[in-house]
């Protein structure tokens, strides 16, 4: 019998080489333990191509892989129970920083420097990521990651769009909080 | 567009979210607010910094490789799979691998149960007499099959003729042809016919 010229395998792996790095990535950042990320990269990708004759040319690929990622990382995540453990709530004084939230900052009045900023970034990225809950945190990572638009989020979840945008407004109040405080410990070492 | 307003939709307004008319408005508002231009300068730096932060990440690529491996082995298996259903799905195959297997079965039933055998044998009883009541009376003749032999075509053609006569010329019914004496032939196709 002649080989078909293109399988099914080359023509899923030819959508999925592209977005391995972003899927990587984002398992990573969202599964507590990192170490499970590759199981849970390799479960999603077999799954995937175990339904790829159900994935339709006009949708996106790239929306599709991630959502069935997502349900790999949340099942993980539940399946260790670690998400109270990990989670823990934003001292108000933090909150009360931040910028739109109509009050003044009150979290130590210091300038923050771009340099202390980006400086800062790195673990506090990490920081931030763990004050979030599994919502909040799969919103701002599909949207900084995965690049995609609140209908796809919303799909991706299963949550309603204005969820979406509420989870998605938290997340970044709190990224931004640790990163503030991140960054005025960096000054006050140099200062030291 | 007033601030507080802004202030709740500058995320969407971020990601480009809002519609045509909301992101002009948007627009213009920060042009004439100063205040809310600077602030929306400060967290347009800040949220492009953690994008950037987040999306760095390495792609490993023995990860890959084993995953893509997997995919490629998966299709593999999948077609070899649905050939070899395809092959076993051929109705030659099936029905003489189910006569195997239901031989097998009842011969190694054979020392617990001889009614097995006499199941078996009512039922193709059954087989048999249903596809006796199914047969097609006449069924139409076959190129190379059952060709009447030259004697039965005379024979026919003799007793068209005389119908034909009879029919044209006498109202009377018409004397019973006598029936030319059958060929060895003939006798043998008539057995195997099921008239």
């Amino acid at each position: 019998m002649r080989e078909p010229a293109t399988t099914d395998a080359d023509r899923f792996l030819a959508l999925l080489q592209p977005i391995e790095r972003d899927l990587e990535t984002y398992a990573r950042r969202l599964i507590w333990e990192s170490q499970e990320a590759p199981d849970a990269l390799q479960n999603a990708v077999m799954r995937g191509f175990a339904a790829f004759d159900r994935y339709h040319e006009d949708a996106s690929f790239r929306a599709w892989m991630f959502k069935i990622l997502t349900h790999e990382a949340f099942a993980l995540n539940r399946k260790h129970a670690r998400i109270a453990r990990h989670e823990f709530q934003l001292e108000p004084e933090e909150l009360a920083g931040l910028p739109f939230t109509g009050e003044p900052d009150q979290g130590g009045g210091q300038p923050v420097s771009p340099e202390a900023l980006n400086a800062a970034l790195d673990p506090a990225l990490a920081a931030g990521l763990k004050t979030l809950t599994d919502t909040e945190r799969a919103v701002l990572l599909l949207r900084a990651i995965g690049d995609l638009r609140y209908r796809e989020i919303s799909d991706s979840l299963g949550v309603p769009l204005g969820s979406v945008m509420g989870n998605l407004s938290r997340a970044r109040q709190k990224m931004r909080a640790i990163i503030a405080r991140e960054a005025r410990r960096a000054n006050l070492l140099k200062e030291n | 567009m007033k601030c507080d307003e802004f202030q709740t939709l500058y995320g969407p307004y971020l990601d480009s979210e809002l519609d045509a008319r909301t992101t002009l408005e948007i627009q213009q508002h920060l042009k004439t607010c100063p205040s809310c231009a600077g602030l929306f300068a400060e967290e347009e730096k800040l949220e492009a910094r953690i994008k950037a932060g987040l999306k760095q990440g390495p792609r490993t690529p023995a990860l890959w490789a084993q995953i893509e491996r997997g995919v490629v082995g998966d299709s593999t298996q999948r077609r070899k799979a649905m050939e070899r259903i395809a092959e076993e799905m051929n109705p030659l195959r099936l029905s003489a691998s189910l006569c195997v297997s239901a031989l097998t079965r009842l011969r190694a039933g054979w020392q617990t149960s001889r009614w097995a055998w006499a199941g078996l044998a009512a039922a193709w009883a059954v087989i048999l007499v249903l596809n006796s009541a199914a047969r097609e009376p006449n069924p139409p003749l076959v190129a190379g099959q059952d060709l009447p032999s030259a004697s039965e075509m005379r024979l026919a053609l003799k007793q068209k003729d005389l119908l034909m006569a009879e029919l044209a010329f006498s109202s009377e019914p018409a004397a019973k042809p006598k029936p030319a004496p059958p060929s060895p032939r003939s006798d043998r196709r008539r057995a195997t016919l099921n008239t």
